[in-house]
């Protein structure tokens, strides 16, 4: 249409253009929120560590109240995370499932926004979120609600900062990294593995962010240690208890499953070498991966990850990340206007297929947990069969730690196996190890068995036709799945056991 | 003075330029050796027949005083590998599992150094070794410390040294090394006809003269090594039969053993295939059609054929496949890295770390799954009287009982019913052992040779502590950890111990389904 000037008239359409951006940023974002309340709504419970941190923050006992533990730990290794939770519960009266689904949807929320200020095309993210989701599952671990996901937002901003700014890092900004780095340390703990990053920074020869992000480090650790009030004892506990995780297992089948070796994530390196690919093919006009901090730290986690599959999935795979978010961004960038209708439609599209992809309860990944059966000290079939007051629960099951004490973290008991098995006593890690060695073998509970107080409980995870082949105990299948032991109540001579255990070599 | 320092420092760095060369070869040399030294170091036993090649070189008896034997079997088809053995044990008197140390190290660094001689980035290999790692099974195949390998060495031999020499037509000594290297694998490995396959990818890439010259090699090494067996003739009739009857006596897959059942495509060697015609395109590689290549003519030929069994693809056209990646990756390489230079070296370290920490990783307890392995042995106090008596005979429908047994009593006198391949025994057995398998395990199925068990002879039957075997005719013993003795009753007397949980009287009809037969 064309007026009497000759102009031509904008469409009302046209007038809507503005507010495509507005309207992408605004899609993106609830998506993103969208997810894991979604995913809570199915009645999901993550199965570890989310769990523990909730129950602790109610039972507000220290964890040489809740754990029986050797004389290596000491502090709370995830200090700020659990004085968090306990803060939340004594202001909000909130119990420990009311703040699982608060870990769960606020740090989900937390690594999916932390990506979004730095990108012009939020989209992109979105793009990366779905293809980890289907290739790696990766996201999944977004949703586990533990205060790793701090550190792994940190992880993602500083990398997506730093390709996002072109000038060397200011006293401010490095005043910011930090911050960053103290939250990290005071929250989640693990600040040695930042060297990984610094590393990666210097490889790709960012020397001034590398040095930046140096001080930062240094500085960050030391202050997030001050706020746990053990300046020196915090740190060195860290690196003491990863030491003691990682080296007191023979082999790398009894560790806990994210520190045993990956197979390499094949996909993973496909994924690179598509971005290649595409680099090639939509002459991407990207920084070569080699001065490209991110592609550093994928290379090293990858390679580490042959040691411990925990590089991979909260350094390595998050750096993947970043590395495919920029290059789909800068290819959505040639390839639609920033305010194009099309790229509105596009954007709905990922939206959707984003929202679906991470919420379907494929292979029930979301509704597992509700057929979860708990001990529970308020169920009259396990009345007497809940250990006595100071009691030790023993089990060579780490799930049973995280879901007893979620129910019952009140509690007055203690747990021979907590949430980390090299945290034990030795001579009680040592029996723990022979039982995972001889894959649960009842023989190898032997001395735990003879230790066994009346007020003690052991539980074993077995079907209900038979219990455990352990007849010094009594025994009673308390719930689906679950046996409970105790010492007899009468003096009947139990039957011989059968089968010899072989010790670990 | 500062400028005179900088310039004095390249000097010297120029210098070291040199050394950048040999010391990748170093590096690439050392990391595969480490490789099998540090799995070995786990404690890793391989599962299959490296085994029975060890205990064999032990006990010096032939297969017939080992195996109860079918009248197919005439001579040992791996001669040339126990000969070796055998010598070794003699002159070292390292026990089987020294024997198989040094079959899984020797052969594991021989198929790696193969590649080597006909490189110039050898650092191209790790990087074409660990690609396969990470997509296929090859790997574990690697690390079996069997003679295969050797034919495999063999293979990589011929194909590097076309990829290195094939522009030029062979020379009448390529057909004569080409017969001695046949020779030794046929001595060695025994499956001779499976070279025709490689002979054929020759020809179907066009390179009729290499060809003609790898057939000739093949026919005089062959015979060659045929010979050194002491039966030219029937040595190679008697591997043929053996493939035959390995393959044509399952009525079903199921039944075979598991190298022999079908592949299901390897998508990931197709993808690592597409991988490199994309980096051909676009590094812009100046690399030799695929079509005229016969590494990728044996690699498709072993791909179809691996719906087959799946040992063509995992022994003939990995390895084929793995000379394709190197050779494109070495062109990359050259065209990117000069060959002093310090990034070079660098890149080959950071490879190295990568190959070894992928190759070692004991991801899934791969290397170590059999530390907790627990074997029959005469020593064993529980065990006393529960193994064969002389002369008898250990029955099972459990190959790896006999790999197991065999490996920790080479000197047992007894004779194992079921050995390293179903198709050996004599007919009637073998129906016995095809039912047990077309049957699950089941326990009515193992009743003809129940029947005609003696009171030396023992049943074995892998199975859980719960509940021995349903077979009440035998009274049992759990030996060791997820495995259970059956023999002949010794008194009339009820049996000793515990009550079984199963009445020794007639099969209860309604606990398990009647055998049924095989159509």
């Amino acid at each position: 249409m064309t007026d009497d000037n000759g102009n031509d008239q904008l469409s009302p359409l046209d007038a809507l253009r503005r507010y495509v951006p507005l309207a992408v940023w605004v899609v993106v974002i609830l998506v993103i929120l969208a997810i894991p309340l979604k995913i809570i709504s199915y009645g999901y419970l993550p199965g570890d560590d989310a769990l523990r941190h909730a129950a602790k923050a109610v039972s507000g006992k220290p964890w040489s109240e809740i754990l029986v533990l050797n004389h290596a730990y000491r502090i709370d290794h995830e200090f700020g995370w659990n004085l968090l939770l306990e803060k939340i519960h004594q202001w909000e009266n909130w119990d420990a499932e009311a703040l699982v689904i608060f870990s769960v949807v606020a740090l989900f929320v937390l690594a999916g926004w932390s990506v979004l200020p730095w990108l012009k095309r939020p989209e992109a993210w979105l793009i990366t979120l779905t293809a980890a989701m289907i290739v790696s599952d990766l996201p999944q671990r977004f949703t586990l609600g533990r205060p790793f996901l701090v550190t792994l937002s940190v992880l993602m901003t500083l990398l997506l900062w730093q390709m996002h700014s072109s000038s060397s890092p200011k006293w401010p900004m490095i005043l910011l990294m930090t911050g960053l780095f103290a939250l990290s340390t005071f929250v989640h703990g693990a600040w040695y593995l930042w060297v990984l990053l610094i590393a990666a920074f210097f490889f790709a020869g960012q020397f001034r962010w590398g040095s930046a992000l140096t001080a930062g480090w240094v500085a960050g650790v030391l202050l997030g240690s001050a706020l746990t009030g053990h300046l020196v004892a915090y740190p060195a506990q860290a690196v003491k208890l990863a030491l003691l995780a990682g080296g007191m297992h023979p082999t790398t089948r009894t560790m806990a499953s994210e520190l045993q070796p990956f197979g390499g994530d094949v996909l993973a390196l496909i994924i690179l070498g598509g971005l290649l690919i595409l680099r090639q093919l939509a002459k991407l006009n990207a920084r070569p991966l080699t001065a490209t901090p991110a592609f550093w730290l994928v290379c090293f986690c990858w390679v580490l990850a042959f040691r411990i599959s925990r590089f991979w999935e909260d350094w390595g795979w998050p750096a993947l990340m970043v590395l495919m978010t920029c290059d789909l961004q800068l290819l959505l960038q040639a390839r639609f206007a920033a305010d194009s209708f099309k790229r509105l439609g596009l954007v709905c599209g990922l939206g959707a297929a984003a929202f679906l992809c991470l919420t379907s309860d494929l292979n029930s990944r979301w509704s597992a947990t509700l057929v979860s059966q708990y001990l529970t000290a308020d169920n009259p079939d396990l009345k007497g069969w809940m250990p006595d007051k100071g009691g030790i629960f023993y089990s060579a099951d780490v799930t049973l730690f995280f879901q007893t004490f979620f129910k019952n973290p009140k509690g007055d008991w203690r747990y021979m196996l907590g949430f980390e098995p090299t945290w034990m006593p030795k001579e009680d890690f040592e029996v723990y190890h022979k039982i995972l060695w001889n894959y649960g073998d009842a023989k190898a509970y032997a001395p735990w068995v003879e230790k066994m107080r009346p007020a003690d409980r052991l539980v074993i995870r077995g079907g209900g036709s038979s219990p455990p082949n352990i007849p010094q105990l009594e025994w009673n299948y308390g719930v689906s799945g679950i046996w409970i032991g105790r010492l007899p109540r009468t003096n009947a001579p139990p039957p011989v056991p059968t089968i010899p255990v072989r010790a670990p070599r | 003075m500062a400028n005179g320092q900088n310039n004095f420092s390249a000097t010297r760095l120029n210098a070291l330029r040199r050394y950048v060369p040999l010391a990748v070869w170093v590096i690439v040399i050392l990391v595969i050796l480490a490789i099998p030294l540090k799995i070995i170091s786990y404690g890793y036993l391989p599962p299959d027949d490296a085994l029975r090649h060890a205990a064999k070189a032990v006990s010096g008896k032939p297969w017939p005083e080992i195996l109860v034997l079918g009248p197919a079997f005439q001579i040992d088809h791996n001669y040339g590998w126990h000969f070796l053995l055998r010598q070794i044990y003699l002159g070292s008197h390292c026990g089987t599992e020294g024997l198989v140390v040094f079959a899984v190290v020797a052969l594991f660094t021989l198929v790696g150094w193969s590649a080597l001689p006909w490189l110039r980035r050898p650092e191209a290999w790790l990087m074409a070794l660990t690609a396969t790692v990470l997509t296929s099974g090859v790997l574990g195949r690697l690390m079996l410390g069997r003679p295969f390998l050797l034919t495999i060495a063999g293979l990589l031999v011929i194909l590097f040294v076309w990829q290195a020499r094939g522009s030029m037509p062979p020379k009448w000594w390529t057909a004569v090394w080409m017969a001695v290297l046949i020779a030794i694998c046929s001595f060695v490995h025994g499956v001779w006809y499976l070279w025709a396959l490689p002979v054929a990818a020759f020809f179907l890439a066009g390179q009729f003269r290499w060809g003609l010259a790898l057939m000739a090699g093949w026919i005089a090494g062959v015979f060659l090594g045929a010979s050194f067996t002491g039966h030219p003739v029937e040595s190679l009739y008697q591997a043929v039969v053996m493939a035959y009857r390995a393959f044509g006596m399952h009525l079903t897959q199921r039944t075979m053993v598991t190298e022999f059942r079908s592949s299901a495509g390897d998508v990931f060697g197709l993808i690592l295939l597409g991988g490199l015609l994309i980096l051909r395109q676009l590094a812009g590689l100046k690399a030799r059609p695929l079509t005229t290549n016969p590494a990728f003519w044996l690699a498709a030929l072993a791909w179809v054929l691996g719906f087959k069994a799946v040992r063509f693809a995992a022994d003939w056209g990995w390895p084929a496949l793995m000379v394709l990646i190197t050779c494109d990756l070495q062109l990359l390489l050259e065209a990117r890295l000069a060959a002093d230079s310090f990034k070079r070296l660098a890149l080959a370290a950071g490879l190295a770390v990568a190959t070894f920490l992928a190759t070692t990783s004991d991801c899934d307890s791969r290397w170590t799954y059999n530390l907790t392995q627990q074997y029959l042995t005469p020593d064993d106090k529980n065990l006393a009287g529960w193994l064969p008596d002389k002369g008898g005979i250990l029955y099972s429908s459990d190959m790896a009982v006999f790999y197991q047994t065999f490996f920790k009593n080479p000197n047992g006198d007894w004779r194992y019913i079921l050995g390293y391949e179903p198709a050996l025994m004599p007919d009637e057995d073998f129906q016995v052992y095809h039912k047990i398998l077309w049957n699950f395990g089941d326990a009515k199925a193992y009743a003809p040779w129940v029947e005609k068990m003696r009171p030396a002879d023992r049943l074995v039957i892998f199975s859980g502590r719960s509940n021995p075997p349903n077979i009440p005719q035998l009274e049992w013993n759990y030996g060791v950890s997820g495995t259970w003795i059956g023999r002949l009753p010794r008194t009339n007397a009820p049996a000793q111990g515990p009550p079984p949980t199963i009445p020794a009287t007639a099969p209860p009809g309604a606990t398990t389904h009647s055998v049924s037969l095989p159509k």
